[in-house]
């Protein structure tokens, strides 16, 4: 039973509020009867609510200061740096220019906190879709798709499940 | 012992049996019990993206293995909040 609980949490702070929905990130209207919870439930859904936001918030600036690694030559792994000999990061202005407009975005939606899952999947197919060259594109899915994968596996410490069985499934191979 | 996964019903209708399963430690009557939510609740993130795709799949829910019930999930008042009730009486480990 404890690894239904976690994700039981999760969908129930995802279908509580029925306000401020965004289909873009698949979110949908799915009230609950608030009555039917006890007080130790929503302590625990506020909990979890409350590390959700503090852990995504801490990813959304950390973010706005990550850059590609450095390769052997000391240039970024960014086809535009390597192609055109550039010491900088390549497609810096186009990666960072999206990431400042997004980031102030997610911070003050409250659906980025609600279903962090969604925020964290739609961002990484928004940067499908960014001009940026292979290797900048890949190293940034997969940043929002790692995060998307921690916050899952640690979906039972943000709400205080002790026995979790569900912990470190498979971070590195969804990423 | 036949159901469908993703049923609104499926919580109900085992809250009782899971109950006794574990009072009198039939360990494998409520393995089974407990898998049912698992599949409702899964523990792996590809399965869970799995069951949000069924769920925002309009030709999933007319599909003959769901004959249509699911929408009543998403908006079943008691679903999610049914399933931490359920814990308190059950979660008593099994050896």
């Amino acid at each position: 039973m404890q690894s239904v609980l976690p994700v039981a949490y999760y969908e129930l702070g995802t279908a509580y509020d029925p306000i401020n929905l965004d289909p873009e990130y698949g979110v949908f209207d799915r009230p609950i009867a608030k009555h039917t919870l006890t007080a130790d439930d929503w302590e625990v859904l506020m909990r979890g609510r409350d590390f959700i936001q503090h852990r995504l918030s801490k990813f959304i600036k950390d973010i706005l200061s990550a850059q590609p690694h450095i390769r052997s030559d000391g240039r970024f792994n960014c086809h535009h740096s390597v192609a055109k000999g550039l010491d900088v990061w390549g497609c810096e202005h186009t990666a960072r220019d999206w990431w400042f407009v997004h980031s102030y975005e997610a911070l003050t939606n409250i659906n980025t906190f609600r279903d962090p899952l969604a925020f964290l999947k739609g961002l990484s197919e928004q940067v499908g879709k960014l001009e940026l060259c292979p290797s900048c594109k890949n190293w940034m899915q997969k940043l929002m798709l790692l995060e998307r994968q921690k916050v899952w596996d640690t979906l039972g410490e943000f709400y205080g499940i002790k026995g979790d069985e569900r912990r470190g499934s498979s971070v590195t191979t969804q990423a | 012992m036949p159901y469908k996964k993703h049923r609104p019903e499926t919580i109900f209708a085992i809250q009782g049996p899971l109950k006794l399963a574990t009072k009198y430690k039939m360990v494998s009557l409520r393995e089974r019990f407990v898998s049912m939510l698992r599949v409702d609740w899964p523990s792996e993130l590809s399965k869970y993206d799995q069951r949000r795709a069924d769920m925002n799949n309009p030709s999933w829910h007319q599909s003959d293995n769901h004959d249509g019930a699911w929408p009543q999930l998403c908006s079943d008042p008691g679903m999610p909040s049914r399933s931490l009730t359920l814990d308190a009486s059950t979660n008593a480990p099994l050896s």
